[in-house]
């Protein structure tokens, strides 16, 4: 992780561990762990967009939650410019949590459907006290609400007035009214239509580039992925396998995994479909539970050999800036592609 | 030459009447389905791609919907007129279905093997331990390792892939003329998408089996598809053979759709966007329902509601402007 430390990164993250126990039997004894994210380790700097990329239960959403202390970290430390997020106690937290915001998924259940749209939006401006009156409040709010595309009459209508696309500008305006330097977009644009996604997509990045935000991007949608970010993630059963520029990752993958996953996503480029060989993975995700020993995409590696599932493989740098968890990229075993 | 199809729908219009006005889900809806053809349906959520693929099966829940009009040729018989012994006799046997999530379309309580079984047995004279038989030789067939212990377990212990893998096992068991695929990869991973949709092809072919195949996503349509056909608010806006239609869309939907989604190749800063919301299905606008949101809408699209037309021989599409650029290409 050396390679890429440079001071204007906002947010470190160092090693960081998530375990959720499993509990069970007669006591409620610890009987397992499920292990969401497994020493993880990136940086993110300042006005950048981090794509972290995966399949379900790869950990990443406990990845985001945790990076903003939502849920108790088991290990590992996150520091947002210089401040160790996770030492912080409770009304330091408070002030840093108006800096770091999230967006969820669903647009159905992340907003009370019992509070108009400008108290939804404006509640945490009064929370954390950045306003001194409701006059105030409202002026920021409405400020918000037409950046965010919607119309200032719609302040004071119910969320379930509004459509799937109009409710995820709310949750946005919601999470940017506070003024974050940090989101975390969490399958953000995942539940909309095609037509409405575009919108999505396209307001985050001018409010990116207008209040230079800076982004962790969780989704499994790979064009999505690689049309917003400047750096991305591979995650595979809790760790990153891949990580580096974009173009790195989507033009020269290195771990077999992400070549596999770029293969499988579904493309409607007539060039591409008569060319393309897919490469089919065998088998189902394995369970976070019990990862597979070794490297824990052997079980579904193409080309694995003894030696991955005995030896868990470290991170290589193999170009600056991009580095890969596999046997093959450091040069362990060696394989005819 | 086309074969002869094998499915007809003729001006299909499948309504719901609610108290806040009537939803025309399915309106006027015309098409052909060939044999051993793929034809792709796509659009986005409430354009009706699955309720004209439900009123195929008869299964739109009568009240609130009703099939206001139109005939559905299959074999010699009208699926909308037929008696509940014809549709039973066609429903899961020569025409069978899968869904989007495997886990509800699943009964929970009965072993895999036990409820392939059972369609098995309602459509052949066959005995429990034969029809038994058959559903483990499915389960084989559909890329199951150990179909024998599968078959006893139950649909909770089996991953998604697996359970959708299990969908396709009964849907194909009665050996079907035509397989409707209501989005049968969404709610799965891209990877576990990819061997379902690959083992799809495969058994397709085996089976000489048509294919309706319905998604919102346009990769995946236009990987499987032959024809494609595009919906929106109720209605068919475009179809064409895929390459064609993906190559060179016609439709501004079509167009806009195209353009809106991501490619692996996008380039660029911005995405092109549609403007606007999906329209409420009761409240549409007048002439043709995409007009609003249309970057070339003319008088004549608020006014007229544009029919399917033929462009080409294996082009139809709705659309004022598409009709005004056909003429001017014949002057």
């Amino acid at each position: 992780m050396s390679d890429t430390t440079k001071q204007d990164a906002l947010l470190r993250v160092d090693n960081l561990v998530k375990h959720f126990p499993i509990r069970g039997g007669l006591f409620k004894q610890v009987k397992a762990h499920v292990r969401a994210v497994d020493h993880v380790s990136f940086e993110i700097e300042r006005g950048k967009v981090l794509g972290i990329v995966g399949e379900s239960g790869c950990g990443k959403t406990t990845l985001g939650r945790t990076m903003l202390r939502l849920t108790p970290p088991t290990d590992g430390k996150v520091y947002f410019k210089d401040i160790d997020v996770f030492a912080q106690n409770k009304e330091e937290m408070h002030k840093l949590r108006t800096k770091m915001q999230i967006i969820f998924q669903d647009p159905y259940s992340s907003l009370n459907p019992r509070l108009p749209v400008s108290e939804i939006i404006g509640e945490a401006l009064m929370q954390h006290k950045l306003v001194e009156n409701k006059t105030e409040m409202m002026d920021r709010v409405m400020d918000i609400i037409e950046k965010c595309g919607l119309f200032p009459e719609q302040a004071f209508r119910y969320p379930h007035q509004f459509s799937g696309g109009q409710r995820q500008r709310i949750c946005i305006a919601r999470a940017l009214v506070l003024n974050p330097e940090f989101v975390v977009c969490d399958e953000t644009v995942s539940a909309l239509d095609v037509s409405i996604q575009s919108q999505i997509i396209n307001l985050l990045k001018e409010m990116q580039e207008e209040l230079g935000l800076t982004y962790l991007f969780i989704s499994h949608d790979l064009s999505v992925i690689r049309f917003i970010s400047d750096q991305v993630g591979v995650m595979y059963l809790g760790e990153i396998v891949e990580y580096g520029d974009k173009k790195q990752i989507f033009d020269t993958p290195r771990h077999p995994y992400t070549e596999a996953l770029l293969s499988a996503a579904p493309s409607f480029d007539f060039e591409k479909i008569r060319t393309h060989k897919r490469i089919i993975l065998a088998g189902d995700i394995p369970s976070p539970v019990n990862p597979p020993s070794g490297c824990r995409f052997h079980t579904r590696c193409p080309y694995a050999q003894p030696l991955c599932a005995e030896e868990v493989p470290e991170d290589t740098v193999v170009e600056p800036g991009h580095r890969v968890r596999c046997h093959i990229a450091s040069g362990k075993i060696t394989v005819n592609r | 030459m086309r074969k002869q199809p094998i499915l007809q729908v003729k001006n299909l219009k499948t309504y719901f009447h609610t108290d806040s006005g009537t939803v025309k889900a399915a309106d006027d809806v015309s098409f052909d389905v060939y044999p051993e053809e793929t034809l792709g349906i796509v659009g986005e959520s409430g354009c009706g791609k699955s309720i004209t693929c439900m009123s195929i099966m008869q299964l739109v829940e009568t009240p609130p919907g009703k099939y206001e009009g139109g005939e559905i040729l299959f074999d010699g018989i009208d699926i909308m007129k037929a008696s509940k012994r014809q549709i039973m006799d066609i429903r899961g046997n020569q025409i069978s279905m899968i869904f989007q999530e495997p886990m509800t379309s699943l009964n929970p309580v009965f072993r895999v093997a036990d409820q392939i079984a059972e369609a098995i047995m309602v459509h052949q004279n066959v005995n429990k331990k034969d029809a038994e038989e058959q559903a483990v030789d499915m389960l084989r067939k559909v890329g199951i390792p150990n179909p024998e212990r599968v078959a006893r377990d139950f649909p909770f212990a089996l991953s998604g892939g697996m359970r959708q893998r299990v969908m396709i096992a009964m849907a194909l068991a009665c050996k079907p003329k035509i397989l409707i695929a209501d989005e049968p990869t969404t709610a799965l991973d891209v990877t576990i998408q990819a061997q379902v949709l690959q083992l799809m092809n495969d058994l397709k072919d085996d089976y000489q089996t048509s294919v309706i195949f319905i998604t919102h996503d346009l990769g995946v349509i236009a990987e499987m598809s032959d024809r494609v056909m595009v919906m929106y608010a109720g209605k068919i806006v475009e179809l064409a053979d895929v390459e064609e239609l993906f190559t060179t869309p016609k439709h501004p939907y079509t167009i806009g759709l195209m353009k809106s989604k991501p490619d692996m190749s996008t380039t660029g800063d911005r995405l092109t966007v549609i403007q606007g919301n999906v329209p409420n299905l009761n409240r549409l606008p007048s002439g043709c329902a995409f007009h609003p949101r249309c970057p070339y809408v003319m008088d004549i699209c608020k006014e007229e509601t544009p029919d399917l037309r033929d462009i080409s021989a294996t082009r139809k599409a709705a659309c004022w402007k598409v009709f005004q650029e056909k003429e001017v290409s014949y002057e």
